[in-house]
This record gives C-alpha cells, structure tokens and sequence, in this order.
C-alpha cells in the first residue's frame, strides 16, 4: 500500500503542476502529491531503518534432545568452534524424534547457552526468538506486500542439560571416541566392576577436556 | 523538406534511421561490464586489465566528441554517419572474432570511434532539422536512445551471457547495425548546415592529450587512489592542455571547437544542469548495482532486473517531457526533475542489508523520472539562444562537458565508496578470533561505504537542484 501511495503521490505532483490549467488547481494538486510523496517515502526510510510501525514480539519453544554420542553411558553435547574462535561456536544436536543432527545458527544475532540443572531429567533445547512483527491495523495495511514481514532480532538458545550429560568440543569427542574405542579393546580380556568402568570414563572425559578445542 | 543539394526529403524515415542507429550503439556503452568476470576467466587477466573496455572506451567518446563539431561543420551527415557505423560495425566484427583480449580490445575502442560520433551528430541534427518549438519533443524521442538504451545493456548482457556466449555481446548487434547501415545508405541525407574550415591539427592534438589525459586520471581513482602519481599527473596534465586548447580556440573567428559559447549563460547553466544530473545518474548507475550484489548477493541479472523498471519509465517520461518543454519552457520541469532526483537518492544514502528490494525498484523510479523530467528538455533548452553553426558547438561543448563531469562524478563515488569501506573493516586477525563479527563488521564497513557514496550523491542532486533554479523560464519570456 505504501508504494502505491508514494505513486499516487509522485503523478499527483506530475500531473499537478505540469498538466493543470490554473495556477491554483497546479499549486492544491502538485503541493499535495509533493506532501503526500515525501511522507510516503519518509515512511519508508523509518520503517526501513528504524522498524516505524513494528513491535517486537517474543517466541519460545521447547524440543528434546537426544546426545549425537548414541551411548547412554554418555551422552554428549558436541559444539563446533568457528575457526580459532573462544566466544563463537556452533552446536551439534540431535532431536529425539529425528535422527537427524542439528546445528545452531552461525550468525551474531544468535546467543548460545548451556546450562546443567541437577533437577533436570531430560536434555531440552529452550529457543526463545525475538522478531519484528507490524502493528495491527493502520501500519500493517501500508507496509503489506513489502517483503520485511519476520525480521529477526536475537535468538537464544539455551541448552539445559542433566549433570549425566558432558559438553565436548567436536575434536574433543573424536579423541575420546578413540580413546573409548581402544579401552573397550582392552576390556575384552580383563573384566572391570560398573565402579572401575565409570571411574576410567570419568578419566577420559576430564583428559578429552584437555585436548586442543578447534 | 529538402536537403543541402535542394532533393526532398523524408524527415521521419530519416530520424528513424538516426535513432535506431545510435539505440544499437548506445546499447553497447553498459553492456560489457556483466561480462567481466567471464572474460577475466577466458582471458586469464586482472579487474583491472579488464575495465579498460569500458575506460578506454569513454576515453575515446571523450577525445572523439571535441572534435565532432568540426567533422560535422566540414562533412556532409551522410559522409560521417556512415563513416560512424562502419567504425561500430568494423569494431564489433574484430571483438567478435578476438582471439586473445588485446583485439576485443582493440575492436571495443574502434567502436568507441564510431560511438562518440553518433551520440554528438544525432543530438545536432535533432536540433537543427525541428524548428525551436518542436525541440523538446524530438530531444524527448532521442532521450529514449540516449538514456534509456545504456540502461537497458545490463540486463540485455545478463540475458546474453545466460543462454550464449560473451562473443555474442558483439555478435548479436552485428546484423541489427548491418541493417541500420543499409539503411543510411537510403534515407540519410545532407541536411546540416556545412561550412568548411582547414583541419587544425594544433587544436585536435590538444584537445585529444587535454581531455583524453583528464578522463584517464579520473578512471585510475578507482584503482590506485587520489594521490597515485597517474591520477594527479593525468588530471594536471588534462587541465593544462585543456587551459592551453582554450587559450588557443577562444580569440579565433572559426574556431575549431567555439569555446566561447560558454559565455552565454542559458547556454552554460542549462548544460551544467544536464550534466551534473548526468553525473548523478551514472555515478548512482555504478554504485547501487555493487551494493546489490555485494550486500545483497544477488547475481548481475537480478540486479539489472532491479533497475530495469526505473530504465523503462525514463523512456516514458522523456516522451512527455520533451512536448511539455515545448509547451511551458525549462525551469519548472528542472527543478521538479532535479528535486525528484535528490529525494529519490535520498533513500538510497540510508539503506540497511534487508532493504525490501521492491523499496529500491520504486525508489530508483522516482529518480530515473526525475532524471527524465531534467535531461532531454533541458538539452533543448541550453539550445534556446544558439543558432546555425552554433547547434553543432553547443552540443559539442555540452556533451564534452557531461562526459567529463561523469567521470569526474564516479571517481568521486568509487572513492568515497573505497576510503569509506576501507577505514571501518575491521583488523584482520579477527577473522580467526572472532569469524562471525568480523561477518558482522565488514558487512558494516561496506555498508559505510554506501550511505556515504550515496550521500555525497544528494549533495550532487542539492547542487543540480540550485543550479535548476537559474533555467530560462518560458521561451515566449525570451522571445
């Protein structure tokens, strides 16, 4: 609606003061369309620039997560550093109703969390999204057909996860699949207590930890 | 009407040869600058060896529009059209069939010879075969081939280089300008005024190093900067030689080129309103695209798309202009036209990287109309008080003028556009520390780059705007 405003605005001004017989009718119609031209594009510039006519609204969503480890002796969250990055990463996890792996988003407006609850059961993927949405009435009957309908403004997502659960960088968890795998190997010929073999996990787990992240 | 040697003639088969002649040469100024990151595979060679197909082609327009006066006061229309076309083609048929880059460079700037002869000579004969009165209207028909056609060569390339290949860009105008050169044969005639003078290779070597030195130290700003030795050396030298081609041609009673319509100042101010807008357009023409498929992403098509509606309704609007010229006289459609132009650029200098594509469309439409509304009529109206021989000085001296001041206009922009950039991106250690806001930071920096390029443009549509404001009213005032 915006645009076809600024239009009626712009041959108004056209039509106006080059078309018109009478200096009045030239000035009434020409002034108008010029008043009508400049607010409809002024207008634009703010909602562009400044969300004229938008409110932010908040969305949160909740799914259950699954570790990408497929053992249940330990389930893990996998994060991705981007290049040498210490602040910015991306995580690596796996719906428990798909197989598929996820990852977060790899841009500024995404923050992510991890958060360990002793009182949490079961690993959830809290999202919380903050978009720009239009006004009812008035601003969303101009700015229709725009294009700019769900701009996003932050998304958070948080990982709350059981105390069971280990979060490893991407190269931490290769090693320590490695060194799990070599461990399983040994096992075959001496035979460990569940205590040995939760002790010995323990152990990798803390030395994976210490291995180079990226 | 009859021509020079008292034969009848056709005036509209004639115009029509003329227009579709110089739209076929007009097409081909944009066309190439789409097809550059193809040629710079096929070729093995740099950006910057490459742009010389568009440098060194307005390098030629600006040596060869000086002398056009000259060549169309000593040769009759038929003797230079022809001449021009069989430059354009000969150059086309050498790019077409170019073995290696040198040649499709060679045959571009053959082109170029025959390019800066059509834009000025057509220009010229609209002027002198419509009496005053129908000026307007006529400048309004040449505007659709003179602005609308460059426009339109981005997206014809795109469609081009989508279905063939970059030969084709050559190819396919060469039977359309075969045709247009049999048809000259026909229907151009000698209808301009003649009046031989003796060549004066003095002033032509001058002029030559003067503006053939100025616009090459413009087009290296984008390269190397303002302070690399080839930009001030080219612009100092071009000034010099430009100052001494003056000083030569000013006291003159024949002059080669008649400087001294300069002093006529509906002459002088109507012609920098033209250019200055000229510049704008241009200068707007280069940046938005680089924005568009920058920030945007978007491939060279889809930007040529982008711009296509504003192209077509230039064409539109520069029909009716050119008869409400001819109906109400200059100042107000300059300064409607001018205003237009600022407050559709005015956007533009504050762009964000989600921009609906739709606001850009309708945004670079109120400018192309407001270009539309200033060009062509007020051509027309720098003509108002020349006559005879003056027709074909003034549009000489005024085409030289609006292509020096759009060289000098997109070296303005692409600079402010780089040093802007350049200053705001960010070190670059941070690409490994910090990959996604060092993303974040360099879009910001280009984004920068733009709001400042494209302010430095409303300046240029403010300055146009005041200019406007001292356009002759109504021709019947001046009478």
């Amino acid at each position: 609606m915006i645009l076809i405003i600024l239009f009626i605005g712009l041959i108004a001004f056209i039509v106006g003061l080059l078309f018109l017989d009478t200096p009045k009718s030239q000035w009434t119609v020409g002034g108008l369309g010029l008043l009508v031209l400049s607010t409809a594009a002024l207008l634009m510039i703010g909602n562009d620039n400044w969300h004229w006519g938008m409110h932010q609204t908040t969305t949160t969503t909740t799914t259950k997560i699954t570790s990408v480890s497929g053992q249940t002796q330990l389930p893990l969250l996998v994060y991705q550093p981007l290049k040498k990055s210490t602040t910015e990463r991306v995580y690596i996890y796996q719906n428990r109703t798909s197989q598929k792996r996820q990852l977060t988003q790899a841009n500024l407006k995404t923050t992510n969390k991890v958060l360990y609850q002793s009182t949490a059961t079961q690993a959830k993927l809290v999202t919380t999204t903050k978009k720009w949405r239009y006004n009812q009435g008035l601003w969303r009957w101009l700015f229709e057909n725009t294009g700019k309908h769900h701009e996003l403004i932050a998304r958070t997502n948080t990982f709350i996860l059981p105390t069971t659960w280990t979060t490893l960088s991407y190269a931490q968890s290769q090693w320590l699949k490695t060194q799990v795998t070599s461990a399983l190997k040994d096992q075959a010929t001496t035979t460990l207590t569940a205590q040995q073999q939760a002790a010995a996990l323990a152990t990798l787990v803390a030395k994976a930890k210490a291995v180079k992240s990226d | 009407m009859t021509d020079n040697n008292g034969k009848p003639f056709n005036r509209n088969l004639l115009m029509v040869t003329l227009l579709l002649g110089t739209f076929c040469t007009a097409l081909t100024t944009n066309m190439l600058v789409t097809a550059y990151p193809t040629l710079m595979k096929e070729f093995a060679i740099s950006s910057a060896t490459v742009q010389w197909l568009t440098t060194g082609f307005l390098l030629i327009m600006g040596i060869m529009i000086p002398i056009s006066a000259w060549l169309i006061n000593n040769f009759s229309l038929r003797k230079i059209y022809l001449a021009a076309l069989i430059f354009f083609l000969g150059g086309l048929l050498i790019s077409y069939t170019a073995p290696n880059f040198n040649l499709v460079l060679t045959g571009r700037l053959i082109q170029a010879i025959g390019v800066g002869i059509t834009f000025p000579t057509i220009q010229t004969v609209l002027l002198v075969i419509f009496p005053p009165e129908k000026r307007g209207t006529m400048m309004g028909l040449g505007g659709i081939v003179i602005g609308l056609a460059p426009a339109l060569g981005p997206t014809v390339s795109g469609l081009i280089l989508d279905h063939l290949t970059w030969r084709d860009l050559f190819g396919v105008m060469v039977i359309p300008v075969a045709v247009v050169l049999l048809l000259s044969l026909f229907w151009i005639r000698p209808v301009l005024p003649l009046k031989k003078s003796k060549i004066d290779m003095g002033a032509i070597i001058l002029s030559t190093i003067g503006f053939g030195a100025l616009l090459f130290g413009f087009s290296e700003v984008g390269e190397t900067g303002w302070g690399s030795i080839n930009v001030i050396g080219g612009i100092l030298i071009g000034l010099l030689f430009i100052g001494l081609f003056v000083h030569r041609e000013w006291p003159q009673k024949n002059p080669f080129l008649n400087v001294k319509l300069l002093t006529i100042p509906s002459f002088t101010i109507a012609s920098l309103v033209t250019a200055i807008s000229n510049m704008t357009m241009i200068g707007v023409q280069v940046v938005l695209p680089m924005y568009l498929q920058d920030v945007r992403g978007i491939t060279p098509l889809h930007s040529g798309l982008i711009i296509l509606p504003g192209a077509l309704i230039y064409g539109v609007v520069s029909l009716i202009s050119g008869n409400l010229y001819d109906r109400m006289g200059g100042r107000r459609l300059a300064m409607m036209g001018t205003f237009l132009l600022t407050l559709g650029i005015l956007p533009f200098a504050m762009l964000t990287q989600s921009t609906p594509f739709v606001y850009v469309i309708c945004e670079y439409i109120i400018l192309m109309t407001g270009v539309a509304l200033v060009t062509m009529p007020i051509t027309a109206a720098s003509s108002i008080d020349l006559t005879g021989l003056q027709l074909s000085h003034g549009t000489a001296v005024n085409s030289t003028m609006r292509q020096v001041m759009t060289s000098m206009g997109t070296a303005i922009l692409g600079s402010v556009l780089t040093n802007v950039t350049n200053s705001h991106t960010p070190a670059p250690h941070l690409l490994q520390s910090a990959p996604l806001l060092y993303q974040a930071k360099t879009y910001q920096a280009g984004m920068a780059g733009f709001h400042a390029a494209f302010l430095v443009a409303v300046v240029f549509g403010i300055v146009d705007f005041i200019c406007a404001c001292f356009i002759k009213g109504h021709r019947q005032e001046v009478r």
